[in-house]
């Protein structure tokens, strides 16, 4: 075994060895008893695995726990799956106030509409650049 | 919604194995789904967390998983497969999911309560190396990532991590092999020997 092959099966395995099958392990104590380089590679490969154990983690929250609890009293477990997380309650209340402006503007669009379009004539265009009621007063 | 109906395993203990305690949740017994969240939800918000890089959305990404237990638990055939490798394919698979979507927080820092055997420099030191390996885990790859936490948050064996991704034991190690090259490479003479 040489050292570069070495550090893959470190990287692959880890540095524990004797998790290595007995082949690979043989080799490895081999190589490890005349080899500095191989020494120094295991050294690194541990203190990784070791930083990555030591990443703590911490226990779910009671407000969690609570909430998964409450799973089978809000969901019944033969309709479809929906999200049960923030995101989802997130999405149902963007949905229902879509829902709800969509209604709203539906409604508002029927009162005011009117019943046929406006058919705008000349003197109202007048009115409107004037500041007038028509014609006959921009003539006046 | 049915009234909770009682676990006819009797008293929800750690002796109980997990195919049995889903064949009780498939029958409703809200008792055995909370036996099987406590057994198995610190590890799958684990999984989540280092996942995610985000305990808000790991949180979520643990409620929506427990939520499929539920669901899931009356098609569960005992002796099919294992519950955890089930559990943390959810996870991973969810994970996935959301890590492909264009918004996503940014990493939070890790943090954890502060140990009063240890002084204060070396708490400082050991807080700011966990933060920096969380950061380097961030930057690698969606499945490198979840590969590294199966192994170690999900505390699986390599062959146990390529069941749940899915893969074969060469590819997972393929993952990590290049999940652990990059940390070293990052991280070379930083890490605590």
């Amino acid at each position: 075994m040489k050292v570069n092959q070495f550090q893959t099966l470190l990287d692959a395995r880890g540095p524990d060895l004797a998790l290595w099958p007995e082949a690979d392990r043989r080799a490895a104590h081999a190589l490890l008893d005349q080899s500095d380089a191989a020494r120094a590679a295991l050294a690194e490969a541990e203190a990784l695995h070791r930083a990555l154990q030591a990443l703590p983690d911490e226990p779910a929250s009671p407000l969690l726990r609570s909430a998964i609890l409450d799973i089978p009293q809000l969901h019944d477990q033969r309709s479809e799956s929906t999200p049960a997380g923030r995101s989802a309650r997130r999405g149902m209340f963007i949905g229902w106030t879509a829902i709800a402006a969509s209604a709203a503007i539906g409604f508002a669009v029927g009162v005011w509409w009117p019943a046929e379009p406006p058919i705008w004539q000349s003197e109202d265009l007048v009115a409107l650049v004037y500041g007038g009621s028509g014609f006959d007063e921009v003539l006046r | 919604m049915e009234d909770a109906k009682p676990w006819s395993g009797g008293t929800a203990t750690q002796a109980s194995d997990d195919d049995a305690l889903m064949s009780a949740v498939g029958q409703g017994a809200r008792d055995a789904f909370a036996v099987l969240m406590d057994r198995h939800l610190d590890r799958t918000l684990a999984l989540a967390t280092r996942i995610t890089g985000n305990r808000s959305v790991a949180e979520d990404v643990a409620q929506d998983a427990f939520l499929r237990v539920w669901k899931s638990a009356a098609n569960w055939q005992p002796g099919r497969a294992r519950f955890t490798t089930w559990l943390y394919r959810v996870t991973v698979n969810l994970c996935l999911d959301l890590r492909r979507r264009p918004a996503f927080a940014p990493l939070e820092l890790i943090g954890d309560p502060p140990d009063l055997t240890e002084d204060a420099v070396s708490a400082i030191e050991r807080r700011q190396r966990a933060a920096l390996l969380a950061r380097e885990i961030a930057g690698l790859g969606d499945r490198q990532r979840a590969a590294l936490a199966l192994c170690y948050s999900g505390g699986l064996s390599n062959a146990e991590a390529a069941e749940v991704l899915e893969i074969s034991v060469g590819a997972l190690e393929a993952l990590l092999v290049r999940a652990r090259r990059k940390l070293r490479e990052r991280l070379s003479g930083q890490l605590e020997r």
